[in-house]
């Protein structure tokens, strides 16, 4: 067994208390210092915007196999964007919504597992479908993750968007 | 020498103790502790770093460490790096009576 007079004190702390402070770790394992659901809002403006370009693409007025080509081209290629995008917002909204938050903040944000939940669907939902309101909904759903998210950590932090 | 208190820093403790608790720290020798004790205890990879957690097994010379929060991600213990030699216990945390 240590003495405890062996011990490192926190000077700041002795100068004003009556009685010596020894400050000790409760943290996690985790590394809490490097989530951050700004990656989560990437994604989900990236399947926000290919919805967009999808339900905006007009068919080839000129029907040619060459025009064809390249309409189905720039069809697929933002379906196959909007799909990995969508996957990979769920995945970074799973994370921080399993690892990042804990039992205690359901105290001040109730609703935390309900909203991330409905997060996770509208990025399935906007996976298989083309939906504008679905892509607006998923976004309204991550501000209000960011929301939580930076109340949790205790700072203010604006909800911004890249597009 | 002067009183001594232990303030908790994280949320491993909730909801027993939440950030911000405090204990007054009792010198106790190994063979005293029991289990459902919390302790300080010396960090067995970092030197600089102390660690509030609750005995859940004695064992040998051993105590494996644990956070109070039910959350499995919530707590770096004996889980993590394992249990700690009864020279890594600091001392008891009491609750302070005020």
């Amino acid at each position: 067994m240590a003495h405890i007079d062996m011990l490192v004190l926190n000077p700041r702390i002795m100068e004003d208390t009556p009685f010596t402070l020894i400050e000790a770790s409760a943290h996690c394992d985790g590394p809490c210092g490097v989530y951050d659901p700004a990656s989560a809002r990437v994604a989900g403006e990236a399947v926000q915007s290919m919805t967009k370009k999808m339900l905006a693409l007009e068919y080839p007025q000129v029907f040619s196999s060459e025009s064809m080509a390249s309409y189905l081209n720039t069809m697929s290629r933002y379906a196959a964007i909007k799909e990995e995008e969508a996957q990979k917002c769920k995945k970074e909204l799973l994370v921080l919504w399993t690892d990042f938050f804990k039992p205690m903040h359901l105290e001040a944000h109730p609703e935390l597992h309900d909203t991330f939940w409905q997060a996770a669907k509208l990025c399935s939902a906007c996976k298989v479908e083309v939906s504008a309101q679905h892509a607006q909904e998923l976004m309204d759903a991550i501000e209000s993750i960011h929301n939580m998210f930076w109340a949790v950590k205790g700072r203010e932090v604006p909800w911004i968007r890249a597009s | 020498m002067s009183e001594v208190r232990v303030n908790i820093s994280g949320d491993s403790m909730w909801p027993t103790f939440p950030d911000g608790s405090q204990f007054f720290l009792k010198p106790c020798p190994f063979e005293e502790l029991s289990v459902g004790d919390v302790v300080l205890a010396q960090h067995p990879f970092h030197s600089t770093v102390r660690i509030v957690k609750r005995i859940q097994i004695i064992q040998d010379q051993t105590v494996f460490l644990v956070g109070d929060n039910p959350d499995p991600l919530a707590s770096e213990d004996s889980h993590n790096f394992g249990a700690v030699h009864h020279e890594a216990i600091l001392g008891r945390c009491e609750p302070i009576q005020e």
